[in-house]
C-alpha cells in the first residue's frame, strides 16, 4: 500500500477520532459536576444560580424554552416546508425549479448572527406590537425566526424524498384517472412520507441546536417561562451566554458541560432516528 | 405538464411563495438599510470608541485569518478523509462506524463544538483566546461539509474511467491520483469554498474561544485575539446600546456580502463546470 493511501485512511479515521474526542472531552469536563453535584433537581428544578452559595444549577426552565421554541419553529415551518416542496418537485416546470431551489440554497448560507439581528431589529418590535407586549425579545419572536431558518432543510429533504417517488406510481395513479392533485396527495406524498419524516427530523436537530438566534432574539431571562410569549433563554444561549464569563474548572464551568453534554446527546438521538429512518426506507 | 392549476395546487405554489419571501426580502433589506453607514472609512480603518466611530478593517482581515487557518486544518483531513471514504475504504463494520461518526458530527450544534474547542484547544493545549483556537474549532465543525463534498466529488466520477486506468497497469493510488482527483477538482474545491463561507458566519464557536470586540489593531500572528465580523455583529447588537444602527446594518450587509459571494459563486462555477462535463 503506497504511503499517500496510508495518509488518507489515516485522514478518514482522524474524522472518527474528532467525534470521539468531542464526547469524551465533554464528558470529562462534565464529570466533577455529575459526580457531586447532580441530582434529580439538576433536570426537574427551576432555579439556576451559579454563583452564590452554595450554587444551586437547574436546568428546566432552559429545557422548556428549549422544547417551546423548537416547537414553535416546527409548526409554523413544517406545513410550508413540505408544501414547497411539493410544488418544487411535482408542480413546477424544470426552469423555475431550479430558480427557486437556488434561492433556498443560499438561504441556508445567511449567517445565524444575521437572523438575530434580523429578528431583533424586525421581528421582535413587529411581535411586541401585534401582540401588545413589554418586550418583543421572546420566545415566541425566536421560534418565528428559527421556522424560517429551518426551512431550506426541510424543502431539501423533503423534494428529495418526494422525487425518489418511482414514476410508475403516478403513471399508475393516473392511468386510473386520479387528477394530479389526488396523485400528489395519495399517492406520491404517502409513498415519501418517511423522507419527509426524516426531513422535519433533522429540523428538529437543527432548531434545537441553533444558539446564536435564540441567544439574541428569545429574551434570555433565566426563570422558566410559563408562555412562550416571555422572554426565555433556552440551553444553547445558556452555554453561549455563561462560558466566556465562568471562572475555569468552576463547579459552574463543570454545569455547564453537562448541559452541553445533554445537548449532544439529544441532537445525536434526533440524528440517529433520522439517519435509520432513511436507512430503513432504502432497505424496504 | 398541465399549467391550470387547482385550488389545492395553488395553495402549494402560495406557501411556496410566503417561504421563499423572508430570506429573498432580508437580503435586499439589509442591503438597502446599510447604505448610510458603508463608506471606504467603514472597510479600511480601525474602530474608535469601542466601534461606535471609525471602522470594521480588523473584523475582515480577522474573518479572512479565520477561513485562513480553518481551510489550513480542514482542507487536507477533510480531502484526505472524502477520498479514503469514496475510494479506499472497505465495506466493513468500521466504516460504516465512520460514516455514523460523520454524519453525526454535522449534526453536533455548534455552541458545542464552541464547548469542545475551548476546553481542548484554549485550555488543554494552552493556545488561549486565539485565532489557533478559534481556527482549529472551526475546522472541525466544517470538516463533515469538506468530507461529504470530497465524497460526492469524487462518485460523480464515472467507474470506467477507474476500470481504464487499472486495465492499464495504474494502481489504485495511481488511478485516484492521475485519474479520479483531476475530474473532482471542481468539486472539491467548490464544496471547501461552501464550508468556508460557512466558518466565516459561524458566531457561537468563536464567542468562547478568543473572538474580541473592538481591537484597533490587526491581528499579528495565530496566537492573537481577534475581530470577527460574525462576532463585531453580535455584540454591536446587543450590547453596545450607543451603537448607530447603519454601522450595524452595514457590518450585517458586509459580513453577507462576503458570505454571498463565496456561496454564489462557488455554486456557479460548480454548475458551468456540471455543464462542460462531457462525460
Amino acid at each position: 500500500m503506497p504511503y499517500q493511501q496510508r495518509l488518507v485512511t489515516m485522514a478518514g479515521y482522524t474524522v472518527l477520532l474528532i467525534t470521539a474526542l468531542i464526547f469524551s472531552f465533554l464528558v470529562q469536563q462534565s464529570w466533577p459536576f455529575i459526580q457531586e453535584h447532580i441530582s434529580l433537581e439538576f433536570f426537574t428544578g427551576d432555579r439556576w444560580l451559579p454563583v452564590s452559595l452554595p450554587p444551586v444549577f437547574q436546568i428546566r426552565g432552559f429545557l422548556v424554552s428549549s422544547v417551546m421554541i423548537t416547537a414553535l419553529a416546527i409548526v409554523v415551518g413544517v406545513p410550508f416546508g413540505v408544501l414547497a416542496a411539493v410544488s418544487l418537485a411535482e408542480l413546477l416546470p424544470h426552469g423555475i425549479r431550479v430558480v427557486f431551489r437556488s434561492i433556498f440554497e443560499v438561504a441556508a448560507g445567511i449567517p445565524s448572527v444575521v437572523f438575530g439581528f434580523l429578528g431583533i431589529k424586525l421581528v421582535a418590535p413587529a411581535v411586541a406590537n401585534f401582540f401588545n407586549l413589554p418586550t418583543g425579545l421572546t420566545g415566541f419572536s425566536a421560534g418565528i425566526v428559527l421556522s424560517v431558518m429551518i426551512l431550506p432543510t426541510l424543502v431539501s429533504l423533503s423534494e428529495e424524498a418526494l422525487r425518489n417517488v418511482p414514476r410508475e406510481y403516478s403513471e399508475a395513479s393516473y392511468a386510473l384517472g386520479a387528477s394530479r392533485w389526488q396523485t400528489i396527495w395519495r399517492v406520491v406524498v404517502p409513498t415519501a412520507q418517511s423522507g419527509i419524516a426524516a426531513s422535519i427530523l433533522l429540523a428538529v436537530g437543527r432548531a434545537i441546536g441553533e444558539t446564536m438566534t435564540v441567544l439574541m432574539v428569545a429574551g434570555g431571562r433565566l426563570a422558566t417561562p410559563s408562555s412562550i410569549f416571555e422572554p426565555m433563554r433556552p440551553i444553547t444561549a445558556l452555554i453561549a451566554s455563561e462560558v466566556p464569563n465562568a471562572a475555569r474548572f468552576s463547579i459552574q464551568f463543570h454545569a455547564l458541560f453537562t448541559a452541553g453534554l445533554m445537548l449532544f446527546l439529544i441532537t445525536l438521538a434526533v440524528n440517529a432516528v433520522a439517519a435509520s429512518v432513511i436507512v430503513g426506507k432504502k432497505g424496504r | 405538464m398541465r399549467n391550470n392549476y387547482s385550488l389545492k395546487e395553488i395553495a402549494c405554489l402560495v406557501a411556496l411563495g410566503i417561504a421563499v419571501l423572508p430570506p429573498l426580502s432580508a437580503g435586499l433589506y439589509i442591503f438597502i438599510m446599510a447604505l448610510p453607514g458603508l463608506s471606504l472609512e467603514f472597510i479600511t480603518a480601525m474602530p474608535l470608541r469601542r466601534g461606535i466611530e471609525g471602522g470594521i478593517l480588523p473584523a475582515i482581515v480577522g474573518t479572512i485569518w479565520l477561513m485562513f487557518g480553518t481551510s489550513l486544518a480542514a482542507l487536507p483531513i477533510g480531502v484526505g478523509a472524502g477520498i479514503y471514504l469514496a475510494e479506499f475504504a472497505p465495506n466493513n463494520r468500521l466504516t460504516r462506524l465512520l460514516e455514523m461518526a460523520l454524519i453525526n458530527l454535522a449534526g453536533v450544534p455548534s455552541v458545542v463544538f464552541g464547548l469542545f474547542g475551548y476546553a481542548v484547544f484554549v485550555l488543554m493545549l494552552g493556545f488561549g483566546p486565539s485565532i489557533l483556537s478559534a481556527a482549529l474549532t472551526l475546522a472541525a465543525l466544517t470538516l463533515p461539509l469538506v468530507v461529504t463534498a470530497t465524497r460526492q466529488a469524487l462518485y460523480g466520477v464515472p467507474t470506467s474511467f477507474r476500470e481504464a486506468s487499472l486495465s492499464l497497469g495504474a494502481n489504485r493510488w495511481q488511478t485516484v491520483s492521475t485519474i479520479v482527483l483531476p475530474c473532482a477538482r471542481t468539486g472539491i474545491v467548490t464544496g471547501t469554498l461552501l464550508a468556508m463561507a460557512r466558518a466565516a458566519g459561524e458566531t457561537a464557536p468563536i464567542l468562547i474561544t478568543g473572538a474580541a470586540f473592538a481591537l484597533p489593531r490587526l491581528p499579528s500572528s495565530f496566537m492573537s485575539r481577534f475581530m470577527a465580523l460574525p462576532y463585531h455583529l453580535y455584540i454591536s447588537a446587543t450590547q453596545i446600546p450607543a451603537m448607530p444602527p447603519e454601522r450595524m446594518w452595514a457590518t450585517a450587509a458586509v459580513l453577507l456580502f462576503l458570505v454571498l459571494t463565496m456561496q454564489v459563486g462557488a455554486t456557479i462555477w460548480r454548475e458551468q463546470e456540471r455543464r462542460n462535463k462531457n462525460w
